[in-house]
């Protein structure tokens, strides 16, 4: 009961703000030809992140999701009539990522780490006179560099960990198989320390949301 | 006696049975790693220039950049085994046209060395191919063929403590894929491309978990 209650406290508590500066190229030439706006800013989101350091390993479960939205007008017809355009991206993916620490001693933990995951994204562009609406899953890696610091003095002494939040600074790039979603991000905020085995089901269960997510 | 000690006369194939069963648990205490890379590939393109050129468009240069990705089981002194994915793109001159080569493999090798430390790994692969050709805003893709692949890894483990490995490899090794049309999917064009093959240059770094303590 007192571990439900730390995992129910730690999924409220564990989530940190992510950005993400994804470029899809794939896209980008099929919202241009039917007249719709390409988002070029960075997608905003939420991340959660379910970590587990063991000596010097360091495995986490990271999962994402995001949303941006560009609109306009667009001329439909002469000599000056318009038509709203808009253009929508929403993408949700997860990943299992290894981190190895270079240094037992530094307090807050820092490493870099490397990652695989799956996610789905979706695109719905409204053109002018087209729509061009596409949902795919792709597969993905990513490295970069984390920053985390448990509030728990027996993870911060080098014990195995158990439940706990932690402020977690994460930066990297993205790699997506068949060009979906590549590019910079930034997570900044809150992520959970969880017992080894916590990282499997839910890793596991992440899988099943993205799966059982496609259409 | 001792050096006879596994062998059944009345069985012969069971001391073979002996071993695989004995081997099994070294994959599963092994590390599981994943891996990041960067790498440089030189891919025959001639078919497919020759298509280009029929065109008047500009050809595709046949030396890459591009990267993979991948996960799988990791033992520094012993062996490795892995899926691993990777993406070329060879890009024309004026960057107009473009060539994608993504393949997915499972590949292994055995350390000739036996040190935790260095590593030099004989590696064998099979998988399969699927490449996409994009032409004057046209693509062009064709099934997944298959593909073999062979070379060498040198391995550089960076951790003296465990269950966290991290390592440094580099990787030499041919590719050879068959098939030879990439079609667009109505079957009314397609771009003749003969099978390719090509040298693969990769430098990358894997981190894992090994839970044996």
């Amino acid at each position: 009961m007192k571990d439900l209650k730390s995992i129910l406290f730690l999924l409220i508590t564990g989530c940190s703000v992510s950005l993400y500066k994804g470029d899809i190229p794939l896209l980008k030439d099929n919202i241009e030809n039917i007249k719709a706006p390409y988002p070029d800013h960075p997608m905003i989101g939420l991340s959660f992140d379910a970590i587990s350091r063991d000596k010097n390993a360091v495995i986490f479960a990271s999962f994402q999701g995001g949303y941006t939205w560009e609109g306009g007008a667009e001329p439909y017809a002469p000599p000056d009539i318009y038509v709203a355009v808009e253009t929508k991206f929403t993408y949700i993916q997860g990943s299992l990522n290894f981190g190895v620490l270079p240094f037992y001693s530094i307090r807050p933990y820092i490493y870099p780490y490397v990652g695989i995951g799956l996610g789905i994204f979706s695109s719905e562009a409204y053109g002018a006179y087209k729509t061009d609406i596409t949902s795919v899953i792709y597969p993905y890696t990513r490295g970069g560099i984390q920053i985390s610091f448990p509030f728990s003095k027996e993870i911060l002494k080098g014990k195995k960990s158990e439940f706990a939040p932690s402020l977690n600074l994460s930066t990297g790039y993205q790699f997506s198989f068949e060009r979906w979603l590549q590019g910079f991000y930034l997570t900044i905020g809150y992520s959970a320390f969880f017992p080894p085995e916590g990282i499997w089901g839910i890793l596991l269960g992440g899988t099943l949301i993205i799966l059982g997510g496609q259409k | 006696m001792g050096n006879f000690a596994g062998w059944n006369p009345y069985n012969p194939g069971r001391s073979k049975m002996k071993k695989i069963v004995c081997f099994l648990p070294i994959i599963f205490i092994s590390c599981i790693s994943i891996y990041l890379e960067t790498s440089s590939q030189i891919l025959d393109l001639k078919g497919i220039n020759e298509e280009i050129r029929l065109l008047n468009l500009s050809e595709i240069e046949e030396t890459s950049f591009g990267y993979g990705f991948g996960a799988g089981f990791y033992e520094p002194n012993k062996a490795l085994l892995r899926l691993r994915f990777t993406q070329q793109k060879f890009l024309s001159p004026d960057r107009v046209n473009r060539f994608y080569f993504q393949t997915g493999v499972i590949e292994g090798g055995a350390n000739l060395l036996k040190s935790k430390i260095f590593g030099i790994y004989p590696i064998v692969g099979i998988g399969g191919t699927f490449q996409e050709l994009l032409i004057k805003g046209k693509s062009y893709r064709n099934y997944v063929y298959p593909l073999i692949e062979g070379g060498v890894e040198f391995n550089l483990n960076l951790t003296r403590e465990k269950p966290g490995i991290f390592t440094l490899y580099l990787r030499m090794e041919g590719i050879y894929k068959s098939g030879y049309f990439l079609d667009t999917p109505d079957y009314s064009d397609f771009i003749i491309s003969n099978p390719s093959k090509g040298i693969t240059f990769s430098f990358g770094l894997s981190m894992g978990y090994s839970a044996e303590n």
